[in-house]
């Protein structure tokens, strides 16, 4: 099957102009980052603040240029032109994260959702009809909200105009950036299962953003580990959770709360934050805060090794890298 | 999705921003007498041929300087006999066109350039914003006196040099509102609907940048009929015998002992107005806020 979407080497970095006397710097925010997402399936992405899960949906929705890399639509390059950027704009939507900022203040609800349609040839009669029909669909009546302004409404509902807005272009692909971490526990899950209701019903595939790992666990198909720029496992979700191989997945899922005492892991928890992306030493960008960390982790960045449907950047998931450890752990 | 039977259904509007901001407006008592007051003087201005019976730029040599309450001449003459309520009126549709207009062509022109340099930004934006440095550098009023003295006396050279001293500041009003709306996430949401610049300017960065220029705007309006004001006292603006609030000031000096209420009449106009302008700058800063 071919992926609806896929990225291949997606790089993105930063100059930080230099003080008086000081050198200008460049912060790697994603390095090489390849993804697929398949249709019908929701890929999560994972991470802590700064990985550059939010960088890389901003580069796959063209909002920043990319330095190097490639985008796939079904298979399919997408070129760089004003047309086929708008033609893949149709296909891919995003919903972000801060409900309040993503909606125009002076714009109502339903001219917010029919904005997209009509930049796309779409008559205003119509597209305020889609409008109206979708924020029905997203359970907000709309003799009552349409004419609304976003102050008006709880942020729960403005996620829910959000999401009515990004499916206005009636996409094939709709990205979530954190899009329902700052929502209350059990507004959340309405919206999550609002979420799994709209893509059953538009044939929707999803990329999930979030640093929650319980709501990923919940939603994914398949999750993607990012740690400074970089993919550093990729799993099916229930081998990541079930049977991470990576020590930073590991960590990470350490410190996941469960409710469940026998899922609760032993592995010792996360310290420190993650290094600064600035000027990146080579070697694994994990090392220093590993708690398995060799001699060959210091001098040799190690590759995504796939394993069936399995993927992890360690040298310890690879026998012949080096590692004292090397077949041991994973 | 098929366009259903919700079209037609009627819906509840909320109140506009705007109109919400008029209905704050209105509430607010300084507010409404600045507005009033601006409203019977600007009123009598443009209906001043018919509000008097005299001509401006006529005099009488044996009615000089009567004072206030004269019959026949309310506000009294000035030093060539002239009927000085006339002579208000009239000059008030000068003052405040040399007020106004320069404003108005700052604000079209230096809110086009602030919002193109927050909108665009990188080189663009330091071209523009460093250029406006340049004439930042300058007091406000000296500049305005150097440009209309290089260009010579005269209303629309005076305007030009007004409008030249007010571009600066309101490029940097709306460019700093420009970035701050710029980085918002629903102008990244329109982007990714592929909207263009030019669409996502007119509907996304328009209305929320337009409220806090406006705001300014109204605040200089009160500081350009105090500079055009200024000109026409130095003699840089209204040539005589038009009738001009600064000019009077200038032309009336020398009755300020003999008809001291006489020669402080166009100054009360300008205040006046200048003060309205100022306090409903105020008003409507705060409508705004609680929008």
């Amino acid at each position: 099957m071919t992926p609806v979407l896929e990225t291949v080497g997606l790089s993105k970095g930063f100059d930080l102009r230099g003080g008086i006397g000081q050198p200008a710097r460049r912060v790697q925010a994603v390095s090489g980052v390849s993804l697929a997402l398949m249709p019908g399936h929701t890929l999560g992405i994972v991470g802590e603040s700064g990985c550059g899960k939010s960088t890389t949906a901003r580069l796959i929705m063209g909002l920043m240029p990319a330095d190097a890399g490639d985008l796939l639509l079904d298979g399919k390059a997408v070129g760089t032109g004003g047309g086929a950027m708008r033609a893949f704009r149709r296909n891919v939507q995003m919903v972000f994260q801060d409900s309040s900022a993503s909606l125009n203040p002076r714009l109502t609800l339903e001219r917010s959702v029919a904005f997209g349609p009509q930049v796309h040839g779409l008559p205003a009669r119509e597209a305020n009809a889609r409008a109206r029909d979708l924020l029905a669909r997203v359970g907000l009546d709309p003799a009552r909200f349409a004419g609304r302004y976003p102050h008006e409404v709880s942020g729960g509902q403005r996620q829910r105009v959000n999401i009515a807005r990004a499916l206005a272009l009636q996409p094939r692909v709709v990205i979530f950036d954190e899009a329902v971490s700052a929502l209350d526990k059990s507004v959340e899950a309405q919206v999550l299962n609002l979420l799994a209701d709209l893509k059953a019903e538009f044939s929707l595939s999803y990329i999930f953003i979030s640093h929650d790992l319980n709501v990923v666990r919940h939603v994914s198909d398949e999750v993607v580990v990012m740690y400074l720029g970089q993919v550093i496992e990729r799993a099916p979700a229930a081998d990541l959770y079930a049977a991470p191989a990576h020590p930073y997945t590991r960590a990470l899922l350490a410190s996941m709360p469960s409710h469940d005492p026998d899922r609760r892991t032993t592995h010792p928890p996360l310290t420190g934050d993650p290094p600064s992306p600035i000027d990146l030493p080579p070697g694994c960008r994990f090392a220093p805060r590993c708690p398995l960390v060799a001699d060959v982790c210091l001098a040799r960045a190690p590759a995504l090794a796939v394993r069936g449907r399995h993927a992890c950047a360690c040298h310890l998931a690879d026998a012949g890298s080096g590692h004292p450890q090397a077949g041991a752990g994973a | 999705m098929t366009a259903t039977l919700t079209q037609d259904v009627p819906i509840e509007r909320s109140t506009g921003y705007w109109a919400g901001v008029w209905s704050r407006l209105r509430r607010d008592p300084v507010s409404l007498a600045c507005m009033a007051v601006l409203a019977v003087i600007v009123g009598a201005c443009v209906l001043a041929p018919w509000l008097t019976s005299h001509d401006p730029a006529v005099g009488s040599v044996i009615l000089r300087l009567k004072p206030v309450g004269t019959p026949g001449h309310i506000l009294g003459t000035d030093e060539l006999g002239r009927d000085m309520l006339t002579r208000l009126l009239y000059g008030g549709r000068t003052s405040l066109v040399m007020g106004a207009v320069p404003v108005v062509l700052a604000l079209l022109i230096g809110g086009s350039l602030g919002m193109v340099a927050g909108f665009v930004g990188g080189r663009v934006n330091t071209a523009i914003m460093r250029s406006v440095d340049v004439v930042f550098a300058f007091p406000s009023i000296l500049l305005a006196v150097a440009i209309a003295g290089a260009m010579g006396a005269g209303i629309v050279n005076a305007l030009l040099a007004l409008t030249i001293v007010l571009i600066p500041p309101l490029v940097r009003v709306t460019e700093a509102a420009t970035t701050q709306v710029r980085r918002l996430d629903y102008v990244e949401a329109a982007r990714a609907s592929g909207a263009g610049a030019f669409t996502i300017l007119r509907v996304h960065v328009v209305g929320n940048v337009l409220g806090p220029v406006l705001v300014y705007a109204a605040s200089q309006l009160s500081v350009a009929i105090i500079m055009a004001a200024g000109l026409s006292f130095i003699g840089l603006g209204a040539k005589p015998p038009t009738p001009e609030w600064g000019l009077m000031l200038n032309t009336l000096r020398g009755a300020i002992y003999s008809q001291p209420m006489l020669a402080a009449l166009p100054g009360v106009f300008i205040f006046a107005v200048s003060l309205s302008f100022n306090l409903l700058s105020d008003g409507l800063r705060q409508a705004m806020e609680l929008g």
